[in-house]
């Protein structure tokens, strides 16, 4: 490596990125990325250039990608399986790119649908410990895309799009249990909408020869949930009588800001990557969602309602390193990152345990069929979470010194295909 | 190995994984005791087998004439010709007022019966008899033990024997025995026994009982102690190393060292405490140390330390009635009890307004006040932390509360039980009742 391309990379080394909630930041995007421990930002595969590296989208061709993804995760609290949901799903990858002039022009989409539903959702009572990037509900469909062009004298690309993902809303569930001359009978509707969201992605390349920087912005996303129910209650002589609405307002799934710098640098068939993520976890909404009931029958008790706490989260720095070894029809790749904790020190309910990532995984290219050139990779990863001891203030609270930690699994496959 | 060789392991791989993922789960229970609880029923206390019912409604004991030991059960569901498991025999269901029969029963001729207008009213095999569901006969051996063919009409009734003895070969089997239950505590001995305050006839003693099942508690026939109340079990070696016990005059608490680990014999007391105003104690071993916590005067929950059978002071502050959150207008404390955690957990009696006033036309209804158990606890025998809400909270509906008071708490399976003298929402008490941790 030349001086220059190490002051290139301590430079982007002293810069810091992110660590998402969303499914394709904790674990990585296709098997290529995820065997780079999601450091190959400045030297992404182009079909997954609207997740991993924005200004990729330029590069000239046809790609599509098809890949799934399982990870499993065995964190325990306080020595007790924490219980939480495996995470799978499929990941569909489409780009586009050609040469116009003296630039070239590109977009390119992702989208990741988790199995079994669009997203799952999960509140929990406030007495527990708030779960950050693990929680069970986080998982979610997504779709990014973007477009970008590149100046092919220069080497300086630039990118922008959004990351869509759907809030929940509507009318809510209403419920209506009034009595008649023949009986009790119950009339009821939901109405839920998934209302479409856009957090900003943007990006911005420079390369030359084997050296690239690299540099990616993605808004913050997450899925408000604004769900009203009502039940009213009419029977002859029933002393619960009368209309009661409990009302769900929250943010879940919190996928903070992140700002990431990264560089590539290679040599023969040895390819560097590296990536600093700055993660805006500061900035993240109170991760429960807020409740409030308000009953209304013959008398009138009282609204009870509460409303969460803002979780008080640092912004974290995590460094990604990544190598890989690509000769003719093969290839081979190690990755790791350290994830620190965006909890905030003691006390703290937060659970969020810092991470070790270590990945591994390769890449076959198959026979060209029809003009199609195809690869087929593979990955694994272990993610070891770090013991983080939950201290509260107050030693009635259930979980005050509860210990969170365990390790998650990580394993995908792809299936590349390009037209020059 | 070859690409096409990888590409079929790698598939084969994915599709072992595909799968759809399992529901959302909560958060595991870790550490028990600080709820949230959830009632497991109301606790079935016997006495030779006769069902204990609460004393305050001033009816007397009941028994019913049998032919000879009723066949025994577990359940109701094991019974047949119309009886009903009570303290594990299948029997007529007896009964002086209707507080004894189940909700929706009446108490009709000394044996609880759903009330009805025509036969359709009643279940499958019962016949609409004067406003009750009875069951038809056509001689004695169709009745469950301790009810008689009334030949007559044909339908069975309860055959008791309040004051007159049974006819014939018949024998009077206690049914109904009224006593007050209070201030139970977990013994923790093998065979899931309980120490219990029992007031009747014979006066105010401690007893020991047993649960033969989940819900169903076996009164010994004899006290353990005599003349005092409130037991509180020290736990020490294999088993039970003493008992503290509260003055029946509130004059001071006595240790009374058990003469074996099961704690069936207990020495004569010693004094612990002297002092006006001293109710209720607890103990549990905290960090190798005996704590002790008693009520004083309604007003503070204070401690101290046994250390070789006489009480030292404890640096932990007294409990005091404006300590308590999640109660309003807070009257007394009493009857505490202790969990030993990885924090020590401080259960207190609370008498104060749980419930919200409500507003019908304009008109202010205050709510009414109640028992229930507060939540304390101290990471280090001196910091003192109090719960924001109050630990247990039964409801009659949306805005009556139920009354809870002189928990005892013990943790099984990795999950608390808590043992409570109930109230109803007139604050009545309707004997022992158990709330469970999930």
């Amino acid at each position: 490596m030349t001086s220059r391309a190490r002051r290139v990379l301590l430079a982007a080394l002293a810069w810091a990125t992110a660590a998402d909630a969303r499914d394709d930041a904790l674990f990585g995007r296709g098997a290529r990325s995820g065997a780079l421990a999601a450091s190959d930002v400045a030297d992404a595969d182009p079909t997954v250039a609207a997740v991993a590296g924005p200004t990729r989208a330029s590069s000239p061709g046809l790609r599509a990608q098809l890949g799934y993804r399982v990870a499993h995760t065995r964190m325990t609290l306080g020595g007790a399986p924490a219980g939480l949901l495996d995470h799978r799903g499929v990941d569909l990858d489409l780009q586009l790119a050609r040469r116009v002039g003296p630039v070239d022009l590109g977009v390119a989409a992702s989208m990741h649908l988790p199995d079994g539903g669009a997203a799952w959702l999960a509140f929990r009572p406030r007495s527990e410990p708030v779960w950050l990037r693990w929680d069970a509900g986080s998982e979610r469909a997504t779709f990014d895309g973007v477009a970008a062009v590149s100046h092919r004298a220069s080497g300086v690309g630039l990118a922008l799009g959004a990351s869509v993902s759907a809030s929940s809303g509507g009318r809510g569930v209403d419920l209506s249990l009034p009595q008649d001359e023949r009986g009790p009978h119950a009339d009821g509707a939901a109405d839920v909408e998934l209302a479409y969201r856009a957090a900003p992605i943007v990006g911005a390349s420079w390369e030359r020869g084997p050296v690239a920087l690299a540099a990616r912005y993605r808004g913050a996303t997450s899925i408000p949930v604004a769900l009203p129910t009502t039940a009213t209650v009419s029977f002859h002589d029933n002393p619960l009588n009368g209309v009661t609405t409990v009302r769900v307002d929250g943010v879940v799934a919190y996928d903070p800001a992140a700002l990431t710098l990264a560089s590539r640098a290679r040599a023969g068939a040895w390819t560097l990557t590296t990536a600093v993520d700055y993660t805006r976890w500061s900035a993240a909404p109170p991760v429960a969602a807020s409740l409030a009931i308000d009953v209304r029958l013959g008398l009138e008790p009282y609204t009870p309602s509460g409303v969460a706490s803002r979780p008080r989260l640092r912004d974290t720095v995590t460094p990604r390193l990544g190598l890989s070894l690509d000769r003719a029809w093969w290839s081979a790749r190690v990755g790791a990152a350290l994830e620190p904790s965006a909890s905030p020190g003691a006390p703290t309910d937060v659970i969020d345990p810092t991470r070790t990532a270590l990945s591994l995984g390769g890449g076959v290219a198959l026979p060209r069929a029809a003009g199609v050139e195809a690869k087929l990779d593979a990955f694994a990863a272990w993610h070891h979470l770090w013991s983080q001891r939950l201290s509260t203030s107050d030693a009635t609270r259930p979980f005050s010194g509860a210990i969170a930690r365990g390790d998650a699994w990580i394993a995908g496959a792809s299936l590349r295909g390009a037209l020059p | 190995m070859s690409p096409r060789a990888l590409l079929a392991l790698v598939a084969l791989a994915s599709a072992s994984a595909c799968g759809l993922p399992g529901e959302p789960s909560l958060t595991p229970r870790v550490d028990p005791g600080k709820g949230p609880f959830f009632d497991a029923g109301a606790v079935e206390v016997c006495a030779e087998g006769a069902r204990v019912v609460p004393a305050s409604d001033g009816a007397g004991a009941l028994g019913l004439c049998v032919d000879g030991p009723p066949p025994p059960c577990s359940s109701t569901a094991a019974c047949d010709r119309g009886g009903r498991c009570v303290c594990g025999a299948c029997v007529v269901p007896a009964c002086v007022t209707e507080r004894d029969c189940e909700e929706g029963e009446l108490c009709r001729g000394g044996a609880c019966a759903r009330g009805c207008q025509a036969d359709a009213g009643c279940a499958p095999g019962e016949r609409c008899d004067k406003g009750a569901c009875r069951r038809p006969c056509a001689a004695h051996a169709d009745c469950a033990a301790g009810a008689t063919c009334d030949t007559l009409d044909g339908v069975c009734l309860a055959a008791t024997c309040a004051a007159a003895g049974c006819p014939g070969a018949r024998t009077c089997r206690p049914a109904r025995a009224p006593l007050a239950l209070d201030e139970p505590d977990w013994l923790g001995t093998p065979d899931d026994a309980v120490l219990v305050e029992v007031t009747g006839a014979a006066g105010r003693e401690v007893r020991r009982a047993v649960f033969t099942s989940p819900l169903r508690l076996s009164l010994d026939a004899d006290a353990l102690v005599v003349g005092a109340r409130a037991p509180a079990v020290v736990p020490g070696g294999a088993g039970v190393s003493a008992v503290v016990t509260a003055r029946e005059d509130a004059s001071g608490l006595d240790l009374r060292r058990a003469r074996d680990p099961a704690a069936r014999e207990l020495e004569a007391p010693t004094p612990l405490l002297v002092d006006d105003g001293v109710e209720a104690p607890a103990v549990a071993v905290f960090r190798g140390e005996t704590w002790l916590a008693w009520a004083w005067r309604g007003e503070e929950i204070r401690f101290g330390k046994i250390i070789d059978g006489a009480l030292a002071p404890a640096a932990l502050p007294a409990i005091r009635r404006a300590d308590v959150r999640g109660a309003r207008a807070v009257s007394r404390l009493s009857s505490p009890a202790l969990l030993a955690r990885d924090v020590l957990l401080i259960y207190v009696t609370v008498r104060g307004v749980e419930g919200e006033p409500a507003i019908e036309h304009g008109t202010s209804l205050p709510a009414d006040e109640n028992d229930s158990v507060a939540l304390f606890a101290t990471p280090d025998g001196a910091r003192l932390d109090a719960a924001a809400h109050l630990l247990v909270a039964r409801r009659a509906n949306l805005r009556t509360y139920l009354g809870e008071r002189a928990p005892s708490v013990r943790v099984r399976d990795g999950a608390a039980e808590l043992l409570f003298v109930a109230a109803d929402a007139a604050g009545t008490q309707d004997g022992l009742a158990l709330l469970r941790e999930p």
